[in-house]
């Protein structure tokens, strides 16, 4: 017999009747919007609007140059490269020899507002890496790709990719001293770029 | 540092005396607690999906070889691969056997306290195969040389000081290092040192939070981004996870994330939430080539059919151990093994067998506050009783104790002469010691003050009281 033949066989001598069940989501307030921002903002993660997509570039730099990271190495998702013409689009390569990207720039799935996290999906148009690897992850959000509960971002997805990563503010520890410090791993610093449409 | 739960007694009376470490339970005791309580305070439907949560891990216990099933399917579906360990030396084999078939040489590896639970790390360093935690506090204790004290903060018994030197003795770059002591410039230094290890390693290995049947999903949850970065640039990954840890739909496991970040850190949810399914796709620019699952058993169908079969909802939230006033006294390495607190008084003994933790059912005192914590409504202090009642029948405890609850089994099924025979006693006790102090010897019971004191008895007895105000209450 095998292992798994072996464990089935324990396990079908303790199998029950399934238990009836209710699922409850909690009540949020109505602007999800403003609810999904202040969440965020919650986690640590950094906050810009823009009125449309042609002004992208310009939040993108300024909140660069305010954060004191000019002269960095840009990577942007293939997926939303359009968006910015002047920069070049290349994932972060995973090798020590590679300089790589300081700061990565995504779109994602959907922003939930009940968490103040956004959902990315593993593909040729967002490589998992940009997530990681990077010092500082930018992320551009539609106000149309706001949801309220997870429910409704998984719900998003119509086949599951390799990888889905549900990201909620910058990586972070408390394993000395249980003292929170950020940029444990991942990035130091998770900014959203919010535009209208 | 070895620890074993043969030796709790002195482990507990070593902890109480180490200063250092009773400074850093205190912190870690109030931060917990705290922050569960805010983050509890904060959801009004805590205890709604608390109960909702009890009733997923049930269902999904009481249908488990159908879910496991599914599950497997699943993983198949999406380029992966499953693995049937029935005990902790088949998932050693299988997991040095896919290092060893892949001539992994390195090893990035995320927290996994199942891995623990089958000691992968030796049996991977004796394939030759370098092992590195990636876990800040993990990491932390691997270089210490010690067992994880605690199940979500591994090296919460660790000074700054103690960190620092730590990394000063094994990083060995320059000067520098010996005066790092601020936070944030240790975790810079970590985050330098394993942003190496995460690039040079050929294998990943994680652990599993929870298992999602109908797509094969394994969901990880983390803050550090240390098992997403395990997950995805090592060329195979390999997740360990316990049998139980399935679950029917991402639905479940939403109730079940939006209760375990709340009850083991106080987040709404943890940085890193993330759903791996198979292997890395024909399209994908980056993702292991090779995605592995190991399922352990490992006891965990023969305790499914036991007595203690709700152990088995357990999703390793920690809320136990925090809200422990043993664990708050000793800390985990007392307890000698990987699972500490109340979860582990009823899983070490479980899975080492009773002979080789005599005493940890007994580390109790049965005040109840860890099952009102348990985010999947464990009946902890039952299951803890449940498995004193084991010990006894297995003969592990002394004869010495065997004796004394014999004899108080003849006089507890005698009620009226139990009451007279309490009276007697109560009167006494009371007339031994001063009143308001507290008693800290009896002839024949040394062994039982040792450590202990005992409030001297007021002279009357609980029946006495209660018979004195049904009759006023008349």
């Amino acid at each position: 017999m095998s292992s798994r033949e072996r464990i089935f066989a324990t396990l079908y001598e303790a199998v029950a009747e399934p238990v009836a069940m209710t699922h409850t989501r909690p009540r949020l307030d109505d602007d999800l919007i403003a609810l999904f921002e202040h969440n965020a903002q919650a986690t640590a993660a950094t906050l810009d609007h823009v009125a449309d997509e042609a002004g992208l570039p310009d939040a993108l730099a300024n909140y660069l140059a305010s954060t004191n990271q000019t002269d960095v190495g840009i990577a942007v998702a293939p997926g939303i490269a359009d968006l910015f013409p002047a920069l070049h689009s290349a994932p972060i390569q995973p090798d020590a020899t590679h300089p790589g990207a300081e700061v990565s720039v995504t779109g994602c799935i959907a922003a939930v507002a009940e968490t103040g996290s956004v959902l990315m999906a593993s593909g040729p148009t967002h490589p998992t890496t940009l997530n990681f690897l990077p010092e500082t992850h930018v992320v551009i959000i539609r106000t149309n790709q706001v949801v309220a509960h997870l429910e409704d971002a998984w719900v998003m997805i119509e086949t599951m990719p390799r990888a889905l990563n549900l990201i909620t503010g910058p990586s972070r520890t408390a394993d000395i001293e249980q003292t929170l410090q950020l940029g444990a791993h991942g990035p130091r610093r998770l900014h959203a770029i919010v535009v209208a449409g | 540092m070895k620890f074993s739960p043969r030796e709790f007694r002195s482990q507990a009376d070593a902890a109480l005396n180490d200063r250092t470490l009773q400074q850093a339970l205190v912190r870690a005791r109030s931060g917990f607690v705290n922050k569960r309580a805010k983050a509890v305070a904060a959801l009004p439907e805590f205890e709604v999906l608390r109960a909702e949560a009890s009733a997923i891990r049930v269902d999904a216990l009481n249908r488990l070889p159908d879910l496991l099933e599914q599950f497997e399917a699943g993983v198949l579906a999406a380029g992966g691969q499953v693995h049937w360990a029935t005990d902790a030396a088949e998932a050693r084999r299988i997991v040095v056997g896919i290092a060893q078939q892949r001539e992994a040489c390195r090893v990035a590896k995320g927290k996994t306290m199942v891995g623990e639970e089958i000691g992968i790390n030796p049996a991977l360093e004796a394939a030759g195969i370098n092992v590195v935690e990636t876990d800040l506090g993990e990491y932390i204790i691997q270089l210490a040389q010690e067992p994880p004290s605690h199940i979500v903060a591994p090296a919460v018994h660790k000074t700054r000081e103690q960190v620092a030197e730590l990394f000063a003795q094994h990083h060995r770059r320059d000067e520098r290092l010996a005066a790092l002591s601020g936070i944030p410039e240790l975790v810079d230094e970590a985050r330098r040192v394993l942003r190496e290890t995460f690039l040079s390693a050929d294998l990943g290995i994680t652990g599993g939070n929870f298992l999602v049947a109908d797509s094969g999903s394994v969901v990880l949850v983390t803050n550090e981004g240390n098992g997403d970065l395990s997950a995805t640039l090592p060329k195979t990954h390999i997740v360990i996870a316990g049998i139980e840890k399935v679950v029917p739909t991402m639905t479940e496991a939403t109730t079940l994330l939006r209760v375990l970040a709340r009850s083991a850190t106080g987040q709404p949810l943890t940085t890193y939430t993330s759903v791996f399914t198979g292997a890395r796709r024909a399209t994908d620019e980056t993702g292991p080539e090779e995605f592995h699952v190991v399922l352990v058993d490992n006891g965990r169908s023969a305790m499914l059919a036991s007595e203690l079969r709700d152990m088995l909802r357990c999703i390793r939230c920690g809320a136990c151990m925090n809200h422990c006033p043993v664990y708050g006294a000793i800390g985990g390495h007392a307890y000698g093994w990987v699972y500490p607190g109340p979860m582990g008084q009823v899983l070490t003994p479980w899975l080492l067998g009773p002979e080789r933790a005599p005493d940890l059912a007994h580390a109790c005192t049965l005040n109840g506050h860890c099952a009102q914590v348990c985010p999947v409504g464990i009946p902890l202090p039952d299951l803890i009783r449940a498995m004193r009642v084991r010990e006894h029948e297995s003969h592990v405890n002394t004869f010495a104790e065997r004796w004394v609850f014999q004899q108080w089994t003849w006089w507890a099924k005698r009620p009226a002469l139990y009451g007279w025979a309490l009276r007697a006693k109560a009167r006494w006790l009371h007339r031994l010691a001063r009143p308001g102090s507290a008693l800290r010897r009896l002839p024949v019971w040394s062994a039982w003050f040792r450590g202990r004191d005992l409030p001297t008895p007021q002279g009357r007895t609980l029946r006495d009281l209660m018979r004195e105000k049904l009759r006023g209450a008349r």
